[in-house]
């Protein structure tokens, strides 16, 4: 029993960030109809930039988690007015290849002004083992459960009760209607860009302090992209919820199976979903994949 | 005009014998040698630091006068630890830069991919990063492997472990490629061999980030001794785990892992593991010698990034350049294969120990050293 538990919560610690990860997919899938697919390398370019900052000015591991997302928002902002705008009106399969071209620039960039060495992730959150009912966690995977949470309830509150939020939503569901009733679908697509590019900034100094800050940091991004397929593409709090499930199901399957079938259990479980729910456990409307 | 079909072959014979007089690579004045290993990209903490130690050996032979009144000459191409790359920089350095040997090339999947490449034009080849079995079993005329292959060196080291822990329940992690075949093969023959108590052998996917499935399904299997078949990141992790979930068991990892960014990045979790390696240290003896005499032939910033890569890139070039010294002038691709295959006993000074080849053996297996991580001092201190 303690078994189980251990894996499950350690599936939920990873899960976390995956869920960061997930949201960051579907906020911009939600405005705009675009899979990020350098939603990861975004990630691990802030991570990087907030990395650079805190080794100039040494703060505690908290800041980290408000410098980033405001660095985040800057980096959405600028990616969004540089290389997705100027792409408006182009069919979305040419807006995804752009997001490709993205994510090799920004791995190309991080080796050229960083190097290729893995190094610690400057502010550290403590490596003192805390005991929740007999089950171990380090300081920052239970700081992830409150992250994920407060993002969570943030995006709901947007979505749900801000002007913003209803015109994203009006937005997803139909671009030229949204437009015709007086949103600037623009401004909708550069605060989704600037939203997605802070969740995932969180979700991206939360991995490299667990782990370490390197070149191949966009995996973690990449590797919770099952997270939003499994919660609904167009579904930012599912896509959340997401990657909880794919956190535990790796592990379950990992810890009961074999653990050369944990990286790709994830996959599994998207076919498992989409054979029953093409639209993801909470996609709300039928979702064009590209 | 009428004289040119009289000028031409003599012409012709006259280029021969150029030719014949200085090999591929060398001149009257220099020897021309070439290496690729990923200068960019993750696998660059590997590949820079060996590119670093080549360039002490290259520099220092070069201070004494070169090899026999010859400069060494060196070409360094990066082939971002990607086989496809290896296989246009190998052929760059072959066909453009015309080099004698290649010291050099990232992995197991990039020396074979370009090995047949280098067979057919006999050059001598050098493979001391990745002493993996298949490069040498079967026997390639041209490559030769220095260091502790590691199926065997995880023998030894399981066996070396199995002593200083009797009754310990063992179990191996393991990565999904070649590399971790071989350590896998290695651990069940030290199993097989010593009759050990086996708790598991847990394989996981190149690349993979998160080991808490394995480190407590190891802990579920009462393991006491964990063989860590990772390379960098992934020993760093399960050692992260294994203090997490409170695994205490002994973790115990080869020296792809032995690094000094390995050191920081584990923390306080890795001190007490354990490591075998068939180089030292910079820190101490030899090592710290070596590392005296790099001041002198690298920047400050190059020897931030020296590490045990450094060191079998530097032996691999001295016993390269004994077997082109041991040629004499005469040196040609053939001579030197021919004078690397009758190597013997030669001394790295402490480095690692002597190294030895036959004419129908291309391994020259290495004996390995133990240390153990002393966190407090932040560095491996040697148990044997």
């Amino acid at each position: 029993m303690q078994f189980l538990a251990d894996l499950i919560v350690s599936g939920l610690a990873a899960g976390a960030i995956y869920g960061l990860f997930g949201m960051a997919y579907a906020a911009i899938y939600k405005a705009t109809g675009v899979v990020n697919f350098a939603q990861g390398e975004v990630a691990m370019l802030i991570v990087y930039l907030t990395a650079a900052v805190l080794l100039r000015i040494p703060l505690p591991f908290w800041t980290a988690l408000l410098i980033a997302p405001l660095i985040g928002i800057a980096t959405g902002l600028v990616l969004d007015r540089l290389v997705i705008r100027p792409m408006v009106g182009r069919p979305p399969f040419a807006i995804v290849m752009v997001t490709i071209g993205l994510a090799v620039m920004i791995r190309a960039l991080i080796v050229l002004a960083w190097g290729s060495e893995p190094r610690e992730f400057p502010a550290r959150a403590g490596e003192t083992v805390v005991k929740l009912g007999g089950i171990g966690l380090y300081p920052v995977q239970i700081l992830a459960f409150f992250v994920l949470a407060l993002a969570i309830a943030a995006a709901w509150a947007l979505l749900r009760f801000s002007r913003m939020g209803l015109a994203m939503r009006a937005t997803a569901i139909d671009e030229r209607t949204a437009t015709l009733m007086g949103i600037d679908v623009r401004r909708v697509a550069a605060i989704a860009w600037a939203a997605s590019a802070a969740v995932s900034s969180l979700a991206g100094v939360l991995f490299a302090s667990t782990t370490y800050v390197g070149p191949d940091l966009f995996q973690a991004g990449l590797k919770a992209f099952p997270a939003t397929i499994v919660g609904g593409l167009d579904s930012v709090i599912g896509s959340a919820i997401g990657g909880l499930i794919l956190g535990v199901v790796e592990n379950l399957t990992g810890g009961y199976g074999d653990t050369a079938l944990k990286e790709i259990a994830g996959f599994v479980a998207i076919v498992a979903v989409l054979m029953i729910r093409p639209t993801g456990l909470f996609g709300a409307r039928d979702v064009e994949r590209l | 005009m009428r004289r040119l079909p009289i000028l031409a072959p003599i012409f012709a014979l006259t280029l021969g014998l150029a030719t014949a007089a200085h090999a591929q690579g060398v001149t009257d004045s220099e020897v021309k040698i070439g290496g690729s290993t990923a200068l960019t990209g993750p696998g660059a903490l590997v590949g820079i630091a060996h590119d670093l130690g080549e360039k002490i050996a290259t520099s220092e032979i070069n201070a004494a006068g070169g090899i026999n009144g010859r400069k060494v000459v060196r070409v360094f191409e990066d082939d971002g630890y990607v086989p496809a790359r290896t296989v246009t920089t190998v052929r760059k350095l072959l066909d453009v830069d015309h080099v004698l040997a290649i010291t050099a090339s990232s992995g197991t999947a990039s020396t074979m991919a370009a090995l047949l490449m280098m067979e057919e034009q006999g050059v001598p080849a050098l493979q001391t990063a990745a002493p993996n079995t298949v490069m040498f079993s079967p026997m390639h005329k041209t490559l030769f492997v220095v260091g502790r292959a590691y199926g065997p060196g995880t023998a030894d080291f399981v066996k070396f472990l199995a002593a200083r822990k009797p009754g310990a329940k063992f179990l191996a992690i393991v990565q999904d490629d070649d590399y971790g075949d071989e350590v896998q093969a290695g651990y069940e023959k030290a199993i097989g061999d010593l009759k050990l108590t086996n708790v598991g052998v847990l394989r996981y996917k190149r690349g993979q980030k998160d080991f808490a499935a394995e480190v407590l399904k190891a802990k579920q299997l009462g393991a006491t001794v964990i063989v860590s078949g990772g390379i960098i990141a992934e020993n760093v992790t399960i050692a992260k785990e294994a203090k997490r979930v409170g695994l205490e068991a002994q973790i115990a990892m080869l020296w792809s892992g032995r690094l000094p960014q390995t050191i920081d990045l584990m923390g306080e979790a890795g001190n007490g593991i354990i490591a075998a390696d068939y180089v030292g240290d910079f820190d101490e003896g030899a090592g710290k010698a070596l590392f005296e005499k790099a001041r002198l032939y690298l920047t400050a910033d190059e020897l931030t990034k020296l590490n045990r890569y450094s060191l079998t890139g530097y032996v691999g070039a001295r016993l390269l350049f004994d077997a082109i010294g041991r040629c004499g002038r005469e040196v040609t691709r053939a001579c030197v294969v021919a004078k690397l295959e009758t190597t013997s006993n030669l001394d790295m000074g402490g480095l690692t120990s002597p190294i030895s080849f036959t004419p129908t053996s291309r391994i020259s297996d290495l004996s390995l050293r133990y240390t153990m991580l002393d966190w407090s001092k932040k560095a491996w201190v040697p148990i044997n």
